[in-house]
């Protein structure tokens, strides 16, 4: 038995890193409806389906990630669409479309594979993201081959949870969302475009799930199964409320889903005598402990899940 | 729609136009999904709708489905009338399973008893499954969508423990366990096709269900603590304890469904033996509004399309997964034909 001690810490930070996309990614999404008041359950449901798209559309185009992850974004907009017009236009309970929808996209997402692709002896699989090399800076020990030699996605979702957080508590756009879902008779009675930003947060919250799925096939796997997601998608509604719905903490909070991905990944490869049942186990049990832990101090939009009408008498 | 003057055909029609058109529209909307990739429309809704009723076997498989979607979503709906989602039966029901499994396995009773304690242990994890998220919402408020489906995933990986641990069945590649003793299968009441005593089980437990939740005091105590809890406080009903209690109950049902599975007709765990029943089940219970005598249809007529798309595949290759979104597109139609209508 020799491991290289070295080389574990530094793929072990890396991956850290890689992982945190998928759950900073969707809570994000999760995070901007639910800032204007929209409580999307769907998340598990749409990464199925946009890590099928991905797959599809980059493996029929000759492995054109870029136009994959495009397609991807339209399918969750359009999803993120229906939803809006059935929770906000329509007033239906959030739950049970979220619900509907979560078993109708992951079911679309089985689907399509199997229309286009079917079972086969070994699965069709395209690259994986390439590693970008930010020049001079992954030259550092150690440090660079963590922080700069990541997929383009890595930095993007960083970059975009920053810039979330200065739409959302630095600009008037943000404050005008912010009202929405705290008191959305007071911003209607301010002259916001209540239903407009609902729609728009909504659609924006889905395609950033369905991204978060395109990046599960596409950083990790490279072919798709019905198992790609395994629960991060309900995780990241946990990560949403420990991050209480807000992007900073949202980010750093998905270092430790993330940590405890790769953690029990870790535990395996190392042949502890635990087994693997129960090792696979620990990201739900510790996010049942989390949630526990979150409750007690909860802190959501004033509104959320509850939808707006504008000629209802006021309670 | 003004001339109908009677007010019980009116509410007949008020109720049944919304599915009329819901059912329709999914329908329409997969026909035309099946022509432009290329299948044959006619011929695949002749198999979808027909395949149950033309050989006694398929007719018993469909009966077979219907007990456990029938179970399941009895199991979801109970909960559902005080708008708790137990998107958890999927986990409920695998707990019961393994408890009829390691009654079935490690007991050496006399038949009645035997299979009675297999679905007494199934009924009695399920609950406890169920237990644990309607603790953590009564005491922390832990919502129960979440928590319930993160029991499911755990009750994944607890199921490949016990099929591929020491009661593993080496012999077919996939895991699962040893036979259960033959003292623990259900009683069947009818041979070749063989349905067991679980057809008459799930049904009696659907209209003891409907008694619950519309004729006893804790039925309604129940739905108002759904419908509207902050009265119900008021009237002096406790709120809190009713929404986790109905989760337990939903899971004891579901374990039931669980040990029937494998009492009834596996006769041993199975990994994957959830199937699609969950999501399945719970798209019934929602287009029955939780009302149990609405589930009865629906679960009939969901079990009678699974069956035929289930033969679709084989004949055809399309996949399983259409009578999810063909049943998930349904409800979202019968949603939105309601509030178009009451407008």
């Amino acid at each position: 038995m020799e491991y290289d001690i070295y080389t574990i810490i530094i793929s072990s930070f890396k991956y850290l890193l890689m992982l945190l996309v998928p759950y900073a990614l969707t809570s994000l999404g999760i995070m901007i409806s639910g800032r204007a008041g929209i409580f999307n359950i769907t998340a598990e449901g749409m990464m199925l389906l946009g890590a099928s798209v991905t797959f599809l559309v980059t493996y029929y185009t000759g492995g054109n990630q870029v136009l994959g992850l495009l397609t991807c974004l339209a399918v969750g907009a359009l999803f993120g669409l229906a939803f809006g017009y059935l929770t906000i236009t329509l007033k239906l309970n959030q739950f049970i479309v979220g619900i509907t929808f979560f078993i109708l996209t992951s079911s679309l997402g089985s689907l399509l594979y199997k229309v286009f692709i079917g079972v086969t002896l070994t699965p069709p699989r395209v690259a994986v993201l390439p590693e970008i090399n930010i020049p001079l800076l992954s030259q550092i020990p150690a440090i660079g081959e963590i922080l700069f030699k990541q997929n383009i996605m890595v930095y993007l979702t960083i970059i975009l949870a920053i810039l979330f957080h200065y739409l959302l508590f630095k600009t008037m756009l943000g404050l005008n969302i912010r009202s929405v879902g705290e008191n959305p008779r007071a911003a209607d009675v301010l002259g916001i475009n209540v239903f407009l930003v609902k729609y728009v947060t909504v659609i924006i919250g889905m395609m950033l799930m369905s991204l978060s799925g395109g990046y599960l096939l596409l950083a990790f796997t490279g072919t798709f199964t019905e198992y790609i997601v395994s629960g991060r998608g309900w995780i990241a509604i946990a990560l949403t409320l420990f991050g209480k719905w807000s992007p900073i903490p949202i980010l750093l909070g998905s270092l430790i889903f993330s940590g405890i991905e790769v953690t029990v990944y870790q535990l395996q490869t190392m042949g502890v005598a635990i087994p693997y049942q129960f090792l696979l186990m620990i990201p739900y049990i510790a996010t049942m402990i989390i949630l526990i832990w979150v409750y007690k101090r909860a802190e959501v939009p004033q509104a959320l899940g509850k939808p707006y009408d504008r000629e209802a008498i006021e309670e | 729609m003004s001339r109908i003057s009677h007010p019980l055909l009116r509410k007949i029609i008020d109720v049944t136009i919304p599915y009329a058109v819901g059912i329709t529209l999914a329908f329409i909307i997969a026909g035309i999904t099946m022509y432009l990739t290329g299948f044959d429309v006619l011929l695949s809704y002749r198999t979808i709708f027909l395949t149950s009723f033309t050989t006694a076997d398929s007719f018993a498989l469909t009966l077979l489905k219907f007990i456990t979607l029938l179970m399941l979503s009895t199991a979801f709906a109970i909960p559902l009338m005080s708008r708790k989602f137990n998107i958890g039966i999927e986990g409920q029901f695998l707990l019961g399973a393994i408890g009829a499994t390691i009654v079935g396995l490690t007991l050496h009773l006399p038949p009645g008893i035997h299979v009675t304690l297999a679905l007494l242990l199934g009924i009695l994890l399920g609950a406890l499954w169920a237990a644990i998220p309607a603790y953590l919402l009564y005491k922390f408020n832990v919502n129960e969508v979440i928590s319930t489906i993160l029991m499911n995933f755990i009750a994944f990986y607890l199921v490949d423990y016990v099929a591929t641990g020491p009661w593993r069945d080496v012999v077919p590649g996939h895991p699962m366990t040893i036979p259960i003793a033959s003292t623990s299968y259900l009683p069947l009441i009818l041979h070749r096709p063989s349905i067991h005593i679980g057809i008459i089980i799930s049904i009696v437990l659907t209209i003891a269900a409907y008694v619950l939740i519309f004729l006893t005091i804790y039925g309604y105590e129940l739905r108002a603590s759904g419908s509207n809890p902050r009265a119900a406080n008021v009237f002096g009903i406790n709120v809190k304890f009713l929404g986790p209690m109905s989760l337990i109950l939903g899971g004891a049902v579901a374990g039931l469904a669980g040990a029937i599975e494998v009492t009834g007709i596996h006769y041993r765990l199975i990994e994957g033996m959830e199937s699609n029943y969950a999501p399945l089940s719970i798209l019934i219970a929602l287009m029955g509004k939780g009302n149990p005598l609405a589930i009865l249809f629906f679960a009939i007529f969901i079990s009678v399309i699974e069956v035929g798309t289930s033969a679709l595949q084989r004949t055809q290759g399309v996949p399983v997964e259409l009578t999810l979104i063909v049943e998930a597109l349904i409800l979202i139609f019968v949603l939105v034909a309601e509030v178009m209508r009451r407008r």
